[in-house]
């Protein structure tokens, strides 16, 4: 799949304003092999997306990572998850997907959707030859509305994971009550889910 | 229901059948013409009247057809055309395609909704689909609208309730569709156990996004050998480097279970795998309409760049010849979903 679709109202930090958006099915080569360096833990970021009208029929996110003056190459190192809708919750890591809700039909008055996406601690530091925790986070989401296939403006963020004074799991899930940025074992991941 | 705009009616004749073109679309009158050339719009192109036979149907004198592969067309009342929005239409000769692989998200008016499905599939001939979507709640908005897609059960293990998947098999669904890139899981993953328990249980096969990574063949092929009672149909074969399609053939030659799905590979990539595989293990599909009403002809070409679907199917056709063509095109996903086991034409 080869259409090309401009990115209107990109974020500030960056302007890639065209890339290659793939068929549903778009691979992740270069992001897997990323992925499946021998990282100890990872970062956790928690994205959502409230759908704005009842004729959405899916949401995606597309993100990457790139160091503070990198360029994001959505070519190459994009990563798609699909977004499930969830029931609002008021504690973090309690949210039902509602597919889990009673029948088969999901209430259409839930529309919140929830990722939470797994990132590196650390990246490479290409000036400095060493690693660093601080790095950029670009998204956007592809919203499905209607048969149509839509963009969000593309988000840019920068990310500061503390992966030198990493603290423990526990001390992880509390310190996400009062910062935006927090960073989680995979154990304590995997429980979250479960 | 809606019959389809362009189609064959079949009579026989001292043992021969005879083809005329039945045409239902929004043109009428009594200057109606068909203007077509067979198996790519090869030349000569020519056009035979269309008479009217009842309101909103006309039909064709029967045409000579034999070695032919494909006929494609479009209509002229003498003023106006009907081109299918530019995408012109096709018809098989001796058989009518199911596409194993259908992205559709309801019956919205975009590129991945029913009309831009249809106009799609009308283009390539297409006469059956097996559709799936993110979210399975889109597919029930097509419930009454068609009877030629047949839908799959999208699972995102431990999101979708078992009672959901056998609820929705027991109406209508007949597989189900994982997809390990985008919902974040491996392919392999025991947390997909209950849902193949189901499959298996059923008797319905499994489709799933073969891809690098989360999707990667090797990992489908685990799932495969501890559920070797359930079809596992790899999505694309592999959606990335040649190197992954050769390790898909290869588990498909050693894991009786797999079978091959061949969206977004060119036709010459399909004739490769059949010949590493055979033709029992390889069913055609598309992807459509990711790329809306002209994903099956799309320019510039959408199939690993150089060429699109409907360039690609006649010389694969040919190349596989009749026999192995009906199986590749139609029949094998027939067989293994269980659609009547037959390509529908006759």
């Amino acid at each position: 799949m080869t259409e090309r679709v401009s990115l209107r109202g990109a974020g500030s930090i960056s302007a890639p304003q065209i890339y290659h958006a793939g068929p549903l099915g778009e691979s992740d080569v270069q992001n897997d092999d990323r992925m499946n360096t021998p990282t100890m833990t990872w970062h956790y970021e928690i994205k959502e997306f409230y759908d704005y009208a009842e004729d959405i029929e899916g949401v995606n996110i597309h993100y990457l990572w790139t160091p503070l003056d990198g360029v994001p190459d959505w070519e190459n190192q994009r990563v798609t998850r699909f977004m499930p809708r969830v029931q609002p919750s008021t504690s973090l890591g309690s949210e039902v997907p509602i597919g889990r809700i009673g029948g088969a039909t999901a209430p259409t008055t839930l529309r919140l959707r929830r990722k939470i996406l797994k990132l590196p601690q650390q990246i490479p530091d290409a000036q400095s030859g060493r690693s660093t925790d601080r790095y950029l986070l670009h998204h956007y989401f592809e919203i499905f509305q209607n048969g149509y296939r839509q963009y969000s403006p593309l988000y840019t963020e920068e990310l500061h994971t503390k992966a030198v004074t990493q603290p423990t799991a526990d001390e992880s899930v509390n310190e996400k009550q009062d910062t935006t940025v927090a960073s989680f074992t995979h154990r304590v991941m995997k429980e979250s889910k479960e | 229901m809606r019959a389809p705009t362009i189609h064959w009616i079949k009579s026989g004749q001292n043992g021969s059948a005879r083809l005329q073109v039945a045409y239902r679309g929004p043109l009428e009158g009594s200057d109606l013409r068909l203007h077509y050339g067979f198996d790519g719009w090869q030349e000569p192109v020519q056009e035979i009247k269309l008479e009217p036979v009842e309101p909103g149907l006309a039909v064709s004198e029967p045409l000579a057809v034999t070695g032919h592969i494909s006929l494609d067309c479009v209509v002229t009342d003498g003023n106006r055309w009907d081109n299918n929005l530019d995408a012109d239409y096709r018809l098989w000769i001796d058989f009518e395609p199911l596409d194993a692989h259908m992205p559709v998200s309801g019956r919205g008016a975009g590129e991945l909704g029913l009309t831009s499905l249809r106009t799609a599939m009308a283009s390539a001939g297409v006469g059956y689909g097996i559709v799936s979507w993110f979210e399975n709640r889109a597919l029930d908005r097509l419930k009454g609208l068609t009877n030629n897609l047949f839908p799959l059960v999208w699972v995102r293990p431990g999101e979708t309730s078992v009672e959901e998947v056998r609820s929705r098999l027991s109406d209508g669904f007949i597989g189900l569709k994982l997809h390990p890139t985008v919902d974040d899981y491996r392919a392999d993953d025991r947390d997909l156990d209950p849902y193949l328990e189901i499959a298996a249980e059923v008797g319905c096969p499994v489709a799933c996004h073969s891809a690098p990574g989360e999707a990667d063949p090797d990992h489908i092929r685990r799932l495969a050998e501890r559920f070797p009672m359930v079809p596992v149909i790899l999505y694309h074969t592999y959606l990335g480097p040649a190197e992954g399609r050769r390790r898909a053939a290869q588990h498909i030659r050693e894991q009786s279970n797999l079978y091959l799905e061949s969206s977004w590979c060119s036709w010459r990539e399909v004739l490769q795998l059949v010949e590493e595989t055979n033709t029992e293990r390889m069913m055609f599909g598309s992807d459509a309409s990711v790329d809306g009403p002209h994903h099956y002809c799309r320019h510039p070409p959408n199939v690993e760049g150089k060429e699109t679907y409907n360039e690609g199917l006649v010389p694969l056709v040919r190349e596989l010849g009749p026999e192995a063509a009906r199986k590749v095109l139609g029949d094998n996903a027939r067989r293994l979903f269980r659609l009547n086991g037959n390509s529908h034409s006759s």
